[in-house]
Formats: C-alpha cells, sequence, structure tokens
C-alpha cells in the first residue's frame, strides 16, 4: 500500500501540470459495515443501526456503508468507483451510491432530514449481475468547493425481516474517489423554468467553478437539443474564471416554437479542450395538459417531503392557520419556496389545486384577504396565500389548474338556490337534486371545521334561465372562471364532475375568447362515462388539447376490480390513451392511493399521464425527467397506438416482456415517421399493487420488417433508468428486415426506429 | 373524488336498463369483503361478464356470506320480485348451495320468510345453464332493499343479473294494517299551558323567523333539529320526537322545509294523531315541503287545509304578490304600509280551511281545525330577490313578519 502511495506521488510529480487533481481523502466504515477478518472486504447487513431506528419511514436517513469526506475548498469534477456484491437480488431493499453536501438541500421531514443528494445512483437490487456477483458501479459528479462534501455508499437501513439483499459486500482494493483532470467544472445548469410557452423568454443558470490556481478564459458553448437531436445553437461565448473562481452566469433564449421536450446541453472548453459537459432539461407546450407531469402533494403520503400547510388541508382552524401561515408570513413563504423546490427537482410541470374554492361552480373569487373554507373540502386557505404559491409555481414554470364543478360544492349554493331556484335541478317527483346536512352548514357558519366528506352538493340546472336577469347557470360560472384567472393566474380549469357536457364547446369558445393566456380545461371522464369506444361524447370532451381523467383507475387496487391485474390494467390505460388522444385530448389516470412506480412506467409507455402520489416514485432513474425530455414520443397528438404491431415487428427476450400493447407510430410527414416500442419487463407477479421486478433484460434484439418503399434511418434507445439516456442503435439489415440490439435495461425502455420512404410508401 | 353515479367495472352500483316497471341489474363482488367471488367472462352471461364463485379459489371454511350483492334506495312501498340469473357446475348433488336474498332493511318486513330462498342444486335443470330464480319481497318506503347472494362452496356458481320486477303498490292503509302499527295509548294528551315547540329546519330556514316569533310568546320553549337530506335516501330529521310519548310533551311541530319520508309511515301517522288531540302543525318551505316534500299520498295529506298540486307547486309570479290579511290576522297593528311581497309561493288545487293571508286571490297561508289541533300550511316562499320595479319589500325583510307568525301560532292553539 505505501509503495503504491509513493508510486502516484512519483507520478504526480512527473506530470506537473496534472498534480492538483492527485488528492486522497479521508474515509470511513458506516455504523454496521466491517471490515473482513482477512481485511479484503467491507461488509455489512443493512439493517436499523443505532440512532436510525424510529418507526415509520424505515428509511431516513440513509445510513453509509462507507463514506468519503471531502473538505470545502476542493472544486471540480469527481469520479467514484467501486465493487460490491450482495447475497441475493433484493426488491425490497435499496442501496444509493451518492454525493451530498453539508448544509446542502435538505428537509425536515417530521422523521428525519431528508437530504438531496447533489449526485446518485440508486443500485436497486438488479443493478447488480448476479447473486454474489461483484459489479462495479461508478459516479461522476461535481462540486462548487463552497461546502464539504460526503460521497458514499449507503443503504436505507431496514428491520432484519426485510432484508431480502443479506449482506452487502464491498470489495476494498476497488475503492477509488478521484478527481478528474478538468480544469473547469459545469457545477450546474438550470433553466428558470420547468416549462416554458411556446417562443417564451427564458434563462439558463449556469454555475462554473475553476480548478486551476490562475485565471482562465474558457469557451462556453450552449445548444438548446429538442426531438431527438435537433440542435439550437444559442451562445458560444468566452468566459474568464478567477483562481479556484465560481460564477454564475444567466444566458438568456427563446423556448423554440415547436412543442417538446429540451435538454439545456452547455460545453466549458480550455484551449479548444473540452473540460466539463452538463445538461438539464424543460418542455415547451402552451397546453398545460400536453407535457402533464402531475402530483398534488407535496407532503401527503410521501414523508420525504412533508411541508406543512402548503395547501392549509391540514389548518385545524381559522386561529391555527393565522399561527401557521399568516402569523409567519416570511417564514411560510420560504416554506413554499421549499416545497415548489422539491415539485421542481422531481420535474412537476403541473399542479392542481382541489378543492380550494369557496364553491365549485358559483364562487371561484374569494373575498377580501381573510381566510375562508373551501366549499367541498373545509380547507382553509386565503387569496393572498394562494395568489404567493402560484405566483412562484409559475415563476418555475409549473402550470396551474383551478378544480372546478359544474355543481355547487359548497355551502353558498344554498343561497345561490334560493336566490335562483331555476339553476337547480328537481327529480321527475319534484325533488331537489342535492345533499346537505345542516349540523355542518352550522359549523362551516360559525367558523368550525367538520372533518370528513361533509360537502354538500347542489346540482345544477343549465337549462333553466333566471327570470331576475335572463342568465343561466354556466353564464354565472364563466364569469367567474374568467375573473378568478385575473385574480390568481390559473392556466387550466379541471373540471370533476361531468354533467354539463352540452356547454363545453361554448365554455371552450367563451375562453379562447376572454381567458389570457387561453386556458384548457379538464374533465375527469374517461372510458368509465364516455365508454370504450369512439363517440360524440369523447370528441366532445377530448378536442382543443383537454384533459381526460379516468379516475375510475384508482380502483384497479381493489382484488375484485376487473383491471387488478397488469395485463388487464394495461389494456384499459392505453384504451383510455387511445380514445383521449384520437378525440384530441390528453389522457390521466389517477391511482394516487395505490400507485407505485411500475405502474407509473406503464402508465408513462401508454402514453398517458399519471397522478403521481410520492413525488420521488421510481426505483430506477428518474421517469418524471425522462418524460420532460422525450415526452414527445409519446404525447405528441400525431402518435396513434398500432393495432397487431407483431405483423411488423417482432421482440426476441429470454423472459417475457410487454410491448405489443404499447407499440405506436408518429407520422411526421408523408415521407417521414417514426415507431415508438416502449418495452416492459413484466413483473414476477401479476397485480398492479406488486411491482416485484424480475430479473433486468440483457440481449432483448427487435426486427423491423419494412415495406418495400420504406427504410430505417436511425434506430435509437430511449430510456429512464438507471438515468435518463438516448443511444443510437446499430442497424442490421436483412433484406426489407431492421434489426437492433437493445442495451441492458431494469423495467423500462424503449426503441425509437425512425423511417423514411417514398411517397405513400410508408 | 369521483361524483359521477355510473357503471364502473367490479363495483356495486346499479345499472339501470329499463325506467320502467321491470328493471334489470348486472352484478359484481362486493368489494373489499372476504374474496369469495371475482368477475369473470362468461359468454353466456349478461353482458359477457358473471359473478363467479370458484370452490377452489374462494371457498373459506365457515364463511358463507354474500358473494355478490347491491343496494337500492327510494323504492315504492309495494310487492317485488327478484329474479336471480344462477347458473351452477353441478346439478347432481343434494346439497343446499345458495340462497338468495331480497330484503328492505330498516323496514318492518326485514324478517318475512319469503324474503330468502335456499336452493339445492337439484333445482338446477341443468349444470352450466343459466336459470331464473325468483324471489317475493315486501317494501315499506322505510329502508333500502339489498339483493344478494349466499354461496355455500359445494360447487362452482355463476351470477350475471337480477331482474326486478314491481307487482303491487301498497297504500298506506295497507302498510298501517301491515305493520301493526301501535295505536295511541288512549291516556296520552297535549299539555296546552305553554308553547313547547319542536321545529325542523330545512334549508333557509333561518329567513322565516321562528326564532324571533317564538321569543315574542311568553314562556314558550323551542327546540331545533337540522335537516339531513340526500336526494336518494328519506331526510333525516335529527332528535325527532318519533314515539307517541315524546311527540305529546309537544303542542307545536313546525316542519320548516324537511320532507316527511324520513318519519317514516309510522311517524306520519303518529303526526295525524297528534294535530286530532289538540296538537298543532305548521307546514311550510320551498324545497322539501307539500308537494316539494313528498306529502301526496300520506296520511298528512288527508288533513291538509289544501289540495296539493303535482310537485314542483313552487311557482313564480310575474308581479309582486303583496301580501294581504284575513280575518283573524287583519285586526293586528302591522305596519302593512310596507308592501311586504312574495314572488313565490305553492300553487295549490283548492282550499280547504280558513285563508289567513292571501294576495289577491291566491291564498298564502290556510288554517285549519283538525279534531281538536289545527294545521296550518303557509304557502309563501322565501325564493327570489327584490324586485326592483316594487315598492314594497320581500316580506322575509318586513320587520313585521315575525309577529304576523307569532300570531298565527298563538291564533292557531286558540
Amino acid at each position: 500500500m505505501k509503495y503504491r502511495k509513493v508510486l502516484v506521488l512519483v507520478i504526480g510529480l512527473l506530470f506537473a501540470g496534472e498534480s492538483i487533481y492527485a488528492k486522497e481523502f479521508s474515509r470511513r466504515l458506516g455504523p454496521k459495515a466491517q471490515l473482513s477478518s482477512d481485511g479484503h472486504v467491507i461488509e455489512c447487513i443493512p439493517a436499523w443501526a443505532e440512532g436510525l431506528e424510529g418507526g415509520r419511514p424505515n428509511y431516513l436517513p440513509r445510513a453509509s456503508i462507507v463514506e468519503w469526506n471531502i473538505p470545502a475548498g476542493n472544486p471540480g469534477k469527481y469520479k467514484v468507483t467501486l465493487r460490491a456484491k450482495v447475497e441475493h437480488i433484493g426488491v425490497a431493499s435499496q442501496i444509493w451510491l451518492e454525493a451530498w453536501e453539508d448544509g446542502g438541500f435538505k428537509v425536515d421531514t417530521g422523521y428525519g432530514v431528508y437530504r438531496e443528494p447533489i449526485a446518485y445512483d440508486r443500485l436497486y437490487g438488479q443493478r447488480f449481475t448476479a447473486d454474489n456477483i461483484y459489479t462495479e458501479f461508478g459516479l461522476i459528479f461535481r462540486i462548487p468547493g463552497d461546502k464539504s462534501v460526503h460521497v458514499a455508499l449507503t443503504y436505507r437501513p431496514i428491520a432484519p425481516e426485510g432484508n431480502d439483499l443479506g449482506k452487502v459486500t464491498v470489495e476494498k482494493s476497488s475503492l477509488k474517489l478521484e478527481q478528474l483532470p478538468a480544469s473547469v467544472a459545469i457545477v450546474e445548469v438550470k433553466p428558470d423554468k420547468i416549462q416554458y410557452r411556446r417562443k417564451e423568454s427564458g434563462a439558463l443558470k449556469i454555475r462554473m467553478v475553476s480548478i486551476e490556481n490562475q485565471q482562465r478564459n474558457v469557451k462556453l458553448s450552449v445548444d438548446l437539443i429538442g426531438e431527438i437531436n435537433k440542435r439550437y445553437p444559442i451562445v458560444s461565448t468566452e468566459v474568464l474564471l478567477e483562481p479556484q473562481g465560481l460564477k454564475t452566469i444567466d444566458i438568456p433564449f427563446n423556448a423554440p416554437e415547436e412543442d417538446g421536450g429540451y435538454e439545456a446541453y452547455v460545453r466549458a472548453s480550455v484551449e479548444a479542450k473540452v473540460m466539463d459537459e452538463n445538461n438539464d432539461y424543460f418542455a415547451v407546450s402552451d397546453n398545460p395538459f400536453k407535457f402533464a407531469i402531475v402530483t398534488s402533494t407535496v407532503g401527503g403520503d410521501e414523508p420525504e417531503y412533508q411541508i406543512p400547510l402548503f395547501l392549509s388541508g391540514s389548518a385545524e382552524s381559522f386561529s391555527h392557520f393565522k399561527e401557521k401561515v399568516t402569523g409567519r408570513w416570511k417564514e411560510y413563504l420560504a416554506d413554499v419556496d421549499l416545497a415548489v423546490s422539491v415539485l421542481r427537482k422531481n420535474y412537476v410541470t403541473y399542479y392542481e389545486f382541489f378543492a380550494w374554492a369557496p364553491d365549485d361552480c358559483f364562487d371561484l373569487t374569494p373575498d377580501g384577504d381573510e381566510p375562508f373554507f373551501s366549499g367541498q373540502t373545509f380547507y382553509i386557505s386565503s387569496t393572498p396565500q394562494l395568489r404567493a404559491i402560484i405566483e412562484r409555481l409559475h415563476k418555475n414554470g409549473i402550470m396551474v389548474a383551478a378544480y372546478a364543478n359544474p355543481v355547487s360544492l359548497g355551502w353558498l349554493g344554498i343561497e345561490w338556490l334560493r336566490r335562483r331556484p331555476e339553476w337547480f335541478l328537481y327529480n321527475e317527483n319534484g325533488q331537489l337534486k342535492a345533499s346537505f346536512d345542516l349540523t355542518v352548514n352550522a359549523n362551516y357558519k360559525a367558523g368550525i371545521k367538520t372533518p370528513g366528506n361533509v360537502y354538500p352538493c347542489f346540482e345544477v340546472n343549465n337549462d333553466g334561465i333566471s327570470p331576475i336577469d335572463g342568465r343561466r347557470a354556466v353564464d354565472h360560472h364563466i364569469d367567474e372562471i374568467i375573473a378568478s384567472q385575473k385574480m390568481f393566474g390559473w392556466d387550466a380549469i379541471r373540471y370533476d364532475v361531468a354533467h354539463w357536457h352540452k356547454c363545453i364547446p361554448e365554455l371552450r369558445r367563451q375562453l379562447a375568447k376572454r381567458s389570457d393566456p387561453k386556458m384548457y380545461i379538464g374533465n375527469n371522464t374517461g372510458i368509465n362515462l364516455c365508454g370504450a369506444e369512439p363517440s360524440e361524447l369523447w370528441n366532445l370532451l377530448g378536442a382543443d388539447g383537454s384533459l381526460v381523467m379516468e379516475e375510475a383507475t384508482t380502483f384497479a387496487h381493489t382484488e375484485t376490480d376487473p383491471r387488478h391485474l397488469f395485463e388487464d390494467w394495461i389494456k384499459f390505460v392505453v384504451r383510455g390513451s387511445d380514445l383521449s388522444r384520437e378525440a384530441g385530448g390528453h389522457y390521466q389516470t389517477i391511482c394516487s392511493t395505490w400507485s407505485n412506480w411500475a405502474t407509473m412506467a406503464i402508465e408513462y409507455a401508454a402514453r398517458a399521464h399519471p397522478f403521481n402520489r410520492g413525488v420521488n416514485a421510481p426505483l430506477l432513474g428518474n421517469y418524471n425527467q425522462f418524460m420532460v425530455r422525450y415526452g414527445i414520443f409519446f404525447w405528441d397528438e400525431r402518435i396513434r397506438g398500432i393495432n397487431n404491431p407483431e405483423k411488423i415487428i417482432s421482440v426476441k427476450s429470454s423472459s417475457p416482456l410487454w410491448w405489443k400493447q404499447f407499440t405506436s407510430e408518429r407520422v411526421l410527414g408523408e415521407k417521414h415517421k417514426q415507431i415508438i416500442i416502449p418495452l416492459i419487463n413484466t413483473p414476477k407477479n401479476k397485480a398492479v399493487t406488486d411491482p416485484t421486478p424480475s430479473p433486468r433484460q440483457d440481449n432483448v434484439e427487435i426486427s423491423l420488417q419494412l415495406s418495400d418503399k420504406s427504410s430505417v434511418v436511425h434506430a435509437y434507445f430511449l430510456s429512464p433508468e438507471p438515468y435518463t439516456r438516448c443511444i443510437p442503435l446499430e442497424i442490421k439489415r436483412t433484406g426489407k428486415k431492421a434489426v437492433v440490439k437493445v442495451p441492458t435495461f431494469y423495467f423500462w425502455g424503449n426503441v425509437l426506429f425512425d423511417i423514411t420512404g417514398q411517397e405513400g410508401g410508408l | 373524488m369521483l361524483l359521477v353515479n355510473t357503471v364502473f367495472f367490479g363495483f356495486n352500483i346499479k345499472e339501470l336498463l329499463s325506467a320502467s316497471e321491470e328493471r334489470i341489474f348486472s352484478v359484481a363482488p362486493y368489494a373489499g369483503m372476504t374474496r369469495s367471488s371475482e368477475r369473470v367472462k362468461d359468454p353466456d352471461a349478461f353482458k359477457g361478464e358473471a359473478c363467479m364463485s370458484d370452490v377452489s379459489k374462494h371457498f373459506i371454511q365457515g364463511i358463507h356470506g354474500p358473494v355478490a350483492g347491491f343496494s337500492l334506495y327510494g323504492e315504492k312501498p309495494g310487492i317485488y320480485i327478484a329474479e336471480f340469473s344462477l347458473k351452477a357446475s353441478d346439478n347432481s348433488i343434494d346439497k343446499r348451495v345458495l340462497i338468495c336474498d331480497a330484503v328492505e332493511y330498516n323496514g318492518p318486513f326485514v324478517n318475512d320468510p319469503s324474503n330468502s330462498r335456499k336452493i339445492n342444486a337439484k333445482e338446477f335443470d341443468s349444470s352450466n345453464i343459466y336459470q331464473k330464480f325468483s324471489v317475493k319481497y315486501r317494501v315499506s318506503g322505510q329502508g333500502f332493499v339489498s339483493l344478494s347472494v349466499r354461496w355455500f362452496g359445494e360447487i362452482n356458481v355463476w351470477w350475471d343479473r337480477v331482474t326486478v320486477k314491481f307487482e303491487e303498490a301498497f297504500t298506506n292503509e295497507d302498510l298501517y294494517q301491515m305493520m301493526k302499527l301501535e295505536d295511541k295509548p288512549d291516556e296520552l294528551s297535549i299539555n296546552q299551558n305553554q308553547f313547547n315547540i319542536f321545529e325542523a329546519q330545512g334549508l333557509f330556514a333561518d329567513m322565516w323567523g321562528f326564532k324571533k316569533a317564538v321569543s315574542m310568546i311568553n314562556g314558550s320553549k323551542r327546540k331545533v333539529s337540522l335537516f339531513k337530506y340526500h336526494s336518494q335516501w328519506p331526510g333525516v330529521i335529527p332528535e325527532y320526537p318519533d314515539t307517541y310519548e315524546k311527540l305529546f310533551g309537544y303542542n307545536l311541530i313546525i316542519l320548516n322545509n324537511v320532507n316527511v319520508i324520513g318519519l317514516k309511515v309510522t311517524g306520519r301517522k303518529q303526526l295525524v294523531d297528534f294535530v286530532e288531540s289538540g296538537g298543532m302543525l305548521i307546514l311550510l318551505g320551498d324545497t322539501h315541503m307539500l308537494a316539494q316534500g313528498e306529502i301526496t299520498e300520506t296520511f298528512i295529506e288527508n288533513i291538509l287545509p289544501v289540495k296539493l298540486s303535482p310537485p314542483r307547486d313552487v311557482v313564480r309570479s310575474d308581479i309582486p304578490l303583496y301580501l294581504k290579511p284575513d280575518s283573524n290576522l287583519s285586526n293586528l297593528n302591522l305596519n302593512w304600509s310596507k308592501k311586504p311581497y312574495t314572488v313565490y309561493y305553492h300553487k295549490v288545487q283548492n282550499v280547504k280551511g280558513d285563508v289567513l293571508l292571501r294576495s289577491g286571490s291566491i291564498p298564502l297561508i290556510i288554517g285549519k281545525r283538525c279534531g281538536s289541533g289545527k294545521i296550518i300550511v303557509i304557502l309563501l316562499s322565501v325564493f327570489g330577490e327584490s324586485v326592483k320595479d316594487s315598492d314594497g319589500i320581500p316580506f322575509w325583510e318586513w320587520e313585521d313578519w315575525p309577529k304576523l307568525l307569532s300570531e298565527v301560532i298563538q291564533g292557531g292553539v286558540k
């Protein structure tokens, strides 16, 4: 060992130009790890360690197996590598290779502090080659040097009965943390928004750090890359970096005018040699539903991100609200900033304010600045609070939708009913179509929050004209929407109940004419309401890029639901998604109480927009990030599912894959189209609630039979796992067949064929 | 939240194929219960799907609960026949294999033996062919109907639908006789010394000013109950005095915009006995009273001082209806110069009592002696807004309205 250090030193002296990179950092073992008796390996059985117990959740904070420390003052680009093995390829346990800063982004979850890594690789079970076989892992990361950084192999502490990995073993000689020889590191690339409107002005924040002890001129090139590799050069400029200096630069740009996902790609060169490159992603569309990465839970069931009172559903009373929100306004806004940054970090592009209004139909414009109860939920909020949240969401490019209903869900409906009884519905016996409990109403009037599903409902008759002024309920409702948009800045309105279908065209016309920017419409409909075949109703609800939400999907978790098994679930979601697209809309599945990372991937592969209960769900990679960049290959309006794709495509794999259900084509012109083949590695079990994965997929081969007049120009592999990537594939041509070999993937990968042909030859 | 009440696969949501007297419902396993059946594809079944109980998969020893079923609300009183469409894998064994239940829970007929039909496997003419089994059951209109099948795990069974036929309607008298309700105890009487009032309050009840009106009556006591309503179920009046003893502890019952369905036939009969025994009943309200309150064809209809119009009896006048007192009320010292008016009112077919308040020819408050008590019906409505061109005010804004009400109450028990 001593000799090796001397050798490094000698080599370092010989290559004095790179000597600044030859550093050693202190390393220690974690609380449950120990060196083997022969000193060759580090062994650890992931389990509770002292100080880490404490009920739910069982994975906070993560515990180290082996950990390095890089002190402050060591900026640069680093790489850590190691070889590790597990006794069993487990599915419940997680090991991470990660780097995090002291004082970096963290959230106090109430269960301990969740620290957001600056870089990580999740070594989920399948990433290991096989049981008890060493697999090499590596992680590259950049640090600005202003804070000390920890680099570690970590695990989520688990109870002994939950450990399905057995013992984790790390080969000691394989442990390596090195600084890479780059005089400049691009520490961060961040568009100011996650989603832009077409041609909207934006700015790219770039943080760079110099490793050298002298001033340096750095050539900085910034491009946007859309589709697969369509480049939009933004700037190429010289930047002067001070010795060991950290510099932040804002590069203005205009978003492209084509909807799509884009990579902001930045390259730093010194003396014509590329020193570093880095990137981030954003989407472009005017339609908040088209690239919708959806959640409305910051907190909720995901303990990693519990940020109290973000939407104040948890406020117990007006006095509690004042104490937690208005009484500590500055601190509250800091909480909101934190919550929004969590959404942003998880590539959320769309946020819906559920049941926020005093009345979902008749009052979307609360009076004054005082806190109020929402009609449906007894949520407490206030106009200044809503404005502050929406302003911050918009600043980050997250579009916001106002939840609404074409029925009066709120106690204010009582007074509207009294004044304008013609606006309400009665059954054939003359009975009011309504439900209410006046004891709850008394609480409402007294300012007492009442828990449970206690909302009133008054069904609205849109054919009824008030004799007072000749107006219908929908006239008043539209005025409320327009006024509410002026008040809060909504991008869309999303209805939960679909009672006034015939008003939708008028609603659309009026919003197109009066809202600014144009508000889009969402509905809670889908197959549940419209049936499983195309129809006028589908066309009505899906038209004009509307959102078609399918809440019925939430019942698939019950054993008796016919969608409870993956295969049935997939058929249902693909069908709903295709019907929505054919009608001109976008399909959102909502399985908020049980969804998991597998259904999330399947829903994306099925060209839908899953409502993500947790914002950090995938075990491998980042599905949301992937869809922001490559969602255009799933959500483009021109995409249509291919019936019986096995007639032209064959997939060879060692274990079953689902692909036929998902395969689609994107026709870009008479001579150009793309075929997208999502590949889902079938889980071990059949029920949608059990995502236990099968072993990874190696050596999958896909062949595509082409017509005489067409040919494959390019083929690519696109996958979120283990990180967002797009790899060109080598195409072997045999007659009119194009054959590609798919790189190893774990649960979800996609192959894209880019095809050209003679006119009419596609 | 999903409010659309429609069919989605596998849930116990009714599917109404025919709105006439015969209805067909598909069935699905009970969600969340012991998993004793599942929905399966079956080309012989209604819509190609059935609810199946498979011995090898679903049978749990000792559990003989319903394998599937659903509930119906708001069924009319009468006799019904439920036809269960069932299929069995084996008709050779001589054993009870299923029980079909059609029961109105919370009603008086819950223990009718005919509610359940035990089915022996041999009753199936053939194995693996659907066959209908009928259950006749009675409905009082007081509860909800549950249609379900119990299974004993002997053979595989399929259930794909149930057809419900309405055979015969019950009148109130039929129900009263069939339910063998208690008669009013002879010794029970109503204390007339002080007003002891029970007011059931529905929507807009505050607008009517009973609180103030009652406060003008010395020594009066008033208990208020707030209405709970769902258009699919009978309304609920919490703490309603639902026995003769409790009811006769009051001398004035005000049903302020609450329907009478939730009182059940028992409560409605008791209320009539209450009035005839010297109690006073005031009925008023817009959305849930008189024809809107489902009084038609109940015992209460028989004692009303008006003949009701069909439902949606609240109508709007094109011009404000200025109030004009009649008989007893005309001597009151009220400020009629304010020109109180109503815009909406219950339109009735004819009057069978004394008109206390009117507007032109339109009766607005009518009273009637009934036995030794009195019933008063207020036909005004608080629907609407102030009329722009009127020089009057809506009656609920009139400062003398509570005084008028107070007089109606006090005059009523004289």
